[in-house]
């Protein structure tokens, strides 16, 4: 027997017309198979509607808070840890590209010879620095060079104490703070 | 005309997370409902609809003032759940065999209480059967009255595949209801208990 199109019918969803429901009802009579298939899609929609909405436990908007605040210090921690990597592998990356440039432009020996060189040159360096220093010290009076010493050490503990603060914030806030 | 969502709309994009959290108590039920439907475990539902509320907090400056938010919120649930379907690629679990997830309220009358839990149970078991945006479609379509124009806003589905899916699901869930009732008739008439 041909079900359609009363079959689609029953199952559209949509309110069939008038005339389409009086065939609907007069193929019911005869066809047992479309009468299984309303009855079934009826006992459906009555299931479906009689649900209940369901809710969560109470607590919910707090445990919410919870993980956002979890999943928040967590991004924070990763990204601390990407951007101090980040900052280790440059670091090694252009290290290891200084060290294989020496190594491809010079040969062993001379490497170390040039580096014996450039001791050699430090420490006479070094001697010429004192040198001028003592020179300073003969013609410059001391409060002069207390002061000007002074003001120089100051200036390294600031510059090193704001690095290690940004270095201490970068690990325990993250780079960026979105809220 | 200013209501009090659109002032925690507005304060929530700017990451204010006291609005966001009235915009979680207002619409926590919806979306747990949806996630519960579509997953059939109040514990995965409970983990889906906080995933939910996490990536809308996070996307809120994708969200458009223009479209419903409770829309907007139950969209990220359907897909978060459709997605979630899929990653499981386990064969159905029938929901019999499962403990009951829900800790009945005891001031609830017992009979009740039970013939909720079967109704339940017969529903995630017609829900079961179904391709993931199948059962969401008819979760949209039959819990939140959604048009079949909202449904494809929110499963980002033409109007025709929506409607295609819903005919789909229509005829597997009639056919899967007339098995389960033909069952039942057996083992009345065969008195085997109905476990």
């Amino acid at each position: 027997m041909e079900h359609q199109p009363f079959e689609n019918w029953i199952l559209s969803g949509e309110s069939p017309t008038a005339s389409q429901l009086a065939e609907l009802a007069s193929h019911l009579v005869f066809c047992q198979h479309c009468q299984f298939t309303q009855e079934a899609i009826l006992g459906v929609e009555n299931l479906l509607s009689s649900a209940t909405i369901e809710s969560p436990s109470p607590g919910f908007t707090n445990r919410f808070r919870y993980l956002a605040a979890n999943r928040k210090e967590e991004a924070k921690r990763l990204q601390s840890y990407f951007f101090l990597g980040g900052i280790l592998a440059a670091t090694v990356l252009v290290s290891s590209g200084y060290f294989t440039i020496l190594m491809l432009t010079q040969s062993p020996a001379n490497l170390i010879s040039n580096l014996m060189t450039n001791a050699i040159s430090l420490a006479f360096e070094i001697d010429e620095l004192l040198v001028a220093l003592k020179t300073w010290a003969r013609y410059v009076p001391w409060p002069v060079s207390l002061t000007l010493g002074a003001v120089i050490s100051n200036l390294v503990i600031l510059i090193s104490s704001a690095w290690l603060l940004s270095v201490w914030k970068v690990f325990t806030r993250g780079v960026k703070v979105h809220e | 005309m200013i209501t009090a969502e659109n002032t925690w709309l507005e304060q929530a994009l700017q990451g204010n997370m006291d609005a966001f959290s009235q915009l979680v108590e207002t619409y926590q039920r919806p979306v747990f409902n949806l996630c519960y439907r579509m997953l059939g475990d109040g514990m995965e539902a409970e983990d889906a609809a906080q995933e939910t509320f996490w990536r809308a907090y996070q996307g809120m400056k994708k969200y458009d003032p223009s479209r419903s938010f409770v829309t907007w919120l139950l969209s990220i649930a359907a897909h978060y759940c459709i997605d979630q379907q899929r990653k499981r690629k386990l064969p159905m679990v029938d929901i019999d065999i499962l403990p009951d997830e829900d800790m009945p309220d005891p001031s609830e009358n017992p009979e009740k209480v039970i013939s909720k839990q079967m109704e339940n149970r017969a529903l995630h078991r017609l829900l079961d059967q179904l391709q993931p945006q199948d059962r969401a479609a008819v979760i949209l379509r039959y819990w939140y009255e959604m048009s079949e124009q909202e449904i494809s806003n929110t499963l980002q589905l033409s109007t025709s595949a929506v409607k295609s899916r819903l005919f789909r699901a229509r005829k597997q869930l009639a056919d899967v209801y007339q098995s389960s009732q033909k069952a039942e008739l057996e083992r009345s008439l065969h008195g085997t208990p109905a476990l």
